[in-house]
């Protein structure tokens, strides 16, 4: 290869036409403007769509994958390396309203990751009609995750994560777990059709930091890029401690942040800013997905909680791009 | 000329359905807003086409590009009346960073095919391009990280120099070269271009 190759095969690439109407570009641009207002105003929620239907069980059974079988096609769907964690098992609705499945843990080092999708065109969030996916285990303990789109999925890791977790639903090495999932709107089981959503089982593999209950991994992977964690904050929330801050340095590259309110009674909202600008929002419950952001010049993060609730613990790292 | 009409930011402006628009297609501006509008939505008609083709070299796939276009889009036009310059490499801009910064949820992107593709038949034809390069390029342009496939695309495709590629994306000039070199060592070592026999040399052959 030598770079006339290059520049031509970029220029032929290039040439490919797209089929998108201008008409339709203008009304995407418009969409999205929306709804980045209002994503500064609502924390979170998602379409309100979906007809009531008699859900059909469907039951899949994966028990302990070894490596062949990452070509499953449930475990397609998820990343088999996450953040240094090694995917185990996992199980996807494949266009069903629900998914039952039946899972064997070997240890207690493992954490839950769920994640749900609407199909496009079912997205206008209106938070009082939040779609969500609800997910049990051993039919006792549940958990629920606000459904997301394609470019935007909902996933929720506020399952259990630590033996202890584990221990506390009754849960012993070597013994069988039950996961059930469907989605759900104003407290009622619905079917949204073309929605996909799975849960999956990673065994915590990669390196971890934090305290007071709270682990992050020390290394993020997005499929692509790897960021290594550099600095980070966990302090319990109290009535006169609702804010933690740090300061990023400069970087030649940009840095993820990680941020949340882990708390048993996610009442109340969330602000994250960059240098005082408001960039996400929220409810507390557990750790968000990471905020890239420039890393070319210093920034100041600030997390807070607001609201009533005194409950929890707060949470701020940065990671910077491993090259 | 068929019109529909598109409302951008809550008003309503008239775009052809073929996507192109004269001045005189535009409604006349009867506000800096609606004059903001006009000129956003002129600007969108005619250099989108464009911005898309580097959209597409980075994502290499027709759907995210346009997301990521009109997501580029959607952000500058929050920024619109502050745009002093060149707005479309202030949109470039935009798309680089927003690819480079855009935190991967599609997994690995992988789809599976019910058939393997067809060992043989990698030779060019008699007379035709060499599909095979260009196949293997391509893919292994695909398999660089974000921000190298970015560098690539601004420094080979955009024609852009170190010193412009480094401005567009806010890092260092040296940062750029160290960049470039490693994606350029990345290609010329990948296996899909090594493996391939040349086509012009000869097995065999007579004295």
């Amino acid at each position: 290869m030598n770079l006339d190759d290059l520049r031509r095969e970029l220029q032929d690439r290039a040439g490919e036409p797209g089929d998108t109407p201008m008409s339709d570009r203008l009304a995407g641009v418009r969409s999205k403007v929306v709804a980045a207002r209002r994503r500064r105003v609502v924390a979170s929620g998602v379409a309100a769509i979906a007809s009531l239907a008699v859900i059909g069980v469907v039951s899949t059974q994966l028990v302990n994958l070894g490596r062949d079988d990452l070509n499953d096609s449930d475990l397609a769907h998820m990343p088999h390396r996450l953040n240094g964690d090694q995917l185990k098992a996992a199980s996807y609705n494949n266009g069903e309203s629900e998914l039952s499945w039946t899972a064997e843990l070997e240890n207690l080092d493992v954490l839950t990751r769920a994640t749900c999708v609407l199909p496009d065109g079912v997205v206008p969030p209106e938070p009082d009609d939040t779609l969500l996916l609800e997910w049990t285990i051993n039919g006792a303990a549940t958990y629920t995750v606000t459904c997301g789109t394609e470019d935007n999925p909902g996933i929720g890791t506020n399952g259990p994560a630590t033996p202890a977790e584990w221990r506390a639903l009754g849960v012993t090495p070597g013994s069988e777990i039950d996961v059930d999932a469907f989605l759900v709107q104003a407290g009622s089981k619905v079917d949204v059709p073309g929605a996909q959503f799975g849960v999956a089982l990673y065994e915590k593999t990669g390196l971890r930091a934090g305290g007071d209950g709270v682990e992050l991994t020390k290394v993020l992977d997005d499929g692509d890029e790897t960021y290594q964690l550099v600095r980070w904050k966990v302090r319990p929330l109290t009535e006169g401690n609702r804010v933690l801050r740090l300061h990023t340095p400069v970087s030649d590259g940009p840095i993820a942040i990680v941020y949340g309110w882990q708390s048993e009674i996610p009442t109340a909202a969330y602000e994250l800013r960059k240098d005082g600008e408001l960039v996400a929002s929220g409810y507390g419950g557990s750790i968000q997905d990471p905020l890239v952001i420039d890393g070319g010049t210093e920034h100041l993060i600030a997390f807070e909680a607001r609201g009533s609730t005194v409950d929890g613990v707060l949470v701020l790292a940065y990671y910077e791009l491993k090259d | 000329m068929v019109l529909q009409d598109v409302s951008l930011i809550g008003q309503t402006v008239a775009v052809p359905r073929n996507g192109r628009m004269s001045s005189a297609d535009a409604r006349p501006a009867t506000s800096s807003s609606d004059a903001r509008t006009v000129a956003f939505e002129e600007f969108v008609v005619s250099r989108s086409e464009r911005l898309l083709r580097t959209a597409y070299l980075l994502t290499r796939d027709h759907a995210l590009a346009e997301d990521l276009l009109q997501t580029a889009l959607a952000k500058a036009w929050s920024s619109w009346h502050r745009i002093e310059a060149d707005p479309e490499s202030y949109v470039r801009r935009i798309i680089v960073n927003t690819f480079a910064t855009w935190w991967r949820r599609r997994w690995n992107g992988e789809l599976p095919t019910e058939e393997l593709p067809e060992p043989g038949a990698r030779g060019p034809a008699p007379g035709g391009p060499d599909v095979a390069t260009s196949t293997d390029l391509w893919a292994a342009v695909g398999r660089l990280p974000k921000r190298q496939r970015a560098v690539i695309v601004l420094r080979f495709y955009e024609d852009l120099s170190e010193a412009d590629t480094a401005e567009l994306l806010g890092v260092s000039a040296g940062t750029i070269k160290s960049q470039t070199a490693k994606a350029l060592a990345k290609l010329r070592i990948d296996p899909s271009i090594l493996d391939r026999p040349d086509p012009s040399a000869s097995i065999g052959g007579s004295p």
